[in-house]
């Protein structure tokens, strides 16, 4: 099972490594102090009663789909500007993370809402934001992933990653003035309570740690995935070429190709000599 | 009030079960891939 | 830049007026988007006369979905495209220019569909200034997002599709600027409308500064 490649690096036939081990050991750890904390030994709150447990969960990944989101822009930037395909994987893998810890923040924030304001869905500002935030992450990711050349997806998508945050924040910033610019400030706003402290607050900052670990731990791994999805994409283009390269030699396609691009080149210089 | 436990219980039960899917999947696609990928390519270079 | 701006602006209206399509179809898209919206809502209670500002922009949306669709399909017969980039026109120019070309379609469809808005408003029009440069700045952010969006998706199999799903979530603050400002200035309340103007237009002018920037690098490979 184990292939030694050198002394310092073992076993490659999986995407884990010692440091995504002691990760995952702590982040299983802080999981588990999560769920005593915020299930049992934390009380309930004065107004919203059991349901606050669920906001241990929710914030918390609602922050790390925002950094995810910040990562994917920063990666798709270094990308751009430097050409670091280091910093592209980053930002792929960010960028899927953020998509699922957005879902999660949706579906928790709608069983919230039900036994809070009695329905399942309120176009407030914080949903309707976090469901477009949904929508821009699902246009990156597809345009990433389009069935085209590699040099193609990767620069494209990283356009759409490079405006993400701007996206996102203005997206957030006027779905805020519509929403409250008329309404006087209800319990809807204050979804996480006006005081929040001790045990409720230290239950908070596990949720913090655990997540962020969690997210920590998936980013290692999603990279390492991405690597090798473009390494198989890469053998797979590598052999269509060679193949197109022993029966291309003699076929007329590639010549007409030739020839159409002469006439192209010759148009635009009888072009430019006229203007 | 204390009706509201199913809720909280669903909720945690989909964050912990969604990030453990969402992992399982990833490392099962991590495993699966590298095997069709010569090792001196497995990792960023 | 603004040489070649003109230029193909020039070039891709006259393509326009001779083959009119912004004319046969897509204006009657918008207004086909309109009636339908008096289908799918009750035209007997206020409803639909309360949605009209929305429906309005939505109806503008979609058709400019379309107006950019066919913004870039003009390019893409007979090796336009390499003729472009071959032609050393400076890329924001060209940029600059497609803006410039689908803005006065939108402007002009957005003239005709808002005689219809006049048509089903009874009460007074207050503001007019704020309409009219609402329709301006919300028109330049929605030619600017989507002629980048657009150049992106452009010579891609999957244009048709992925285009409305980049662009639709991009544009929705749009929506809701250009909405809450013809509100304001249809109710008689002006004042609460310029704001929103302030935001698009800071949305304009980002996108006008990434089409320049980014615009060259896409048009180079697609």
């Amino acid at each position: 099972m184990t292939t030694q490649l050198d002394a310092a690096t073992q076993v490659l036939d999986s995407t884990g490594s010692r440091a995504t081990r002691v990760i995952g050991v702590f982040a299983i750890l802080s999981l588990a102090v999560l769920a005593l904390f915020g299930l049992i030994l934390s009380p309930p709150d004065a107004s919203q009663g059991e349901v606050v447990r669920i906001l241990y969960v929710h914030v918390p990944s609602a922050t790390f789909a925002y950094i995810g989101c910040f990562l994917t822009t920063i990666g798709s930037a270094m990308f751009l500007w430097r050409g670091s395909s280091w910093w592209e994987l980053v930002a792929y893998a960010s960028a899927e993370i953020a998509t699922v810890f957005t879902a999660i923040v949706l579906v928790t924030g709608m069983i919230w809402g039900r036994p809070t304001w009695g329905v399942y869905w309120v176009w407030d500002a914080r949903l309707t934001s976090t469901s477009m935030l949904l929508l821009l992450l699902l246009g990156y990711l597809a345009v990433r992933r389009l069935p085209a050349d590699h040099e193609v997806r990767t620069k494209r998508s990283a356009i759409i990653g490079l405006l993400l945050v701007p996206n996102v924040i203005i997206v957030r910033q006027s779905v805020q003035w519509w929403r409250t610019l008329h309404q006087k400030p209800t319990l809807l706003a204050n979804g996480v309570g006006a005081k929040i402290e001790g045990l409720m607050l230290f239950s908070l900052f596990v949720g913090f740690i655990a997540i962020g670990l969690v997210f920590a731990w998936l980013l290692i791994h999603r990279f390492r995935l991405a690597w090798l999805e473009d390494q198989l994409d890469d053998a797979g283009l590598d052999a269509a070429i060679a193949e197109r390269r022993a029966e291309g030699e003699t076929t007329t396609s590639a010549r007409k190709y030739d020839e159409s691009l002469d006439v192209a080149i010759a148009e635009s210089r009888a072009e430019g000599d006229r203007s | 009030m204390s009706g509201n436990w199913g809720y909280v219980i669903a909720a945690w039960v989909i964050v912990f079960g969604g990030l453990g899917g969402y992992s399982v999947r990833t490392i099962l696609r991590g495993r699966s891939i590298s095997k069709q990928v010569p090792p001196e390519k497995r990792r960023w270079s | 830049m603004i040489r070649d701006a003109l230029l193909i602006a020039g070039k891709d209206l006259r393509l326009e007026l001779r083959s009119r399509v912004a004319l046969n179809q897509v204006l009657p898209f918008a207004m086909l988007v309109l009636v339908l919206f008096a289908f799918a809502l009750d035209p007997d209670k206020s409803v639909l006369t309360q949605a009209t500002p929305g429906l309005y922009w939505i109806a503008v949306l979609f058709s400019a979905l379309l107006a950019l669709q066919r913004s870039f399909a003009i390019e893409a017969t007979d090796g336009n495209r390499d003729a472009l980039r071959l032609s050393g026109l400076d890329p924001a120019g060209i940029f600059l220019g497609k803006v410039l070309a689908v803005s006065v379609q939108l402007i002009v469809l957005e003239a005709l569909l808002g005689i219809g808005v006049v048509v089903l408003y009874t009460s007074r029009i207050d503001g007019w200034v704020l309409l009219a440069v609402t329709s301006v700045v919300a028109t330049a952010s929605i030619a600017a997002a989507g002629t980048l969006y657009g150049v992106l998706a452009a010579g891609l199999r999957v244009r048709e599709t992925l285009l409305p799903l980049l662009l639709l979530p991009v544009l929705a603050p749009v929506l809701i600027g250009s909405t809450r400002a013809f509100e304001a200035a249809l109710n008689g309340s002006p004042s609460e409308g310029w704001p929103w103007v302030g935001l698009m237009s800071i949305f304009a002018s980002l996108y006008v500064v990434a089409g320049i920037f980014g615009f060259g690098p896409l048009l180079e490979e697609s």
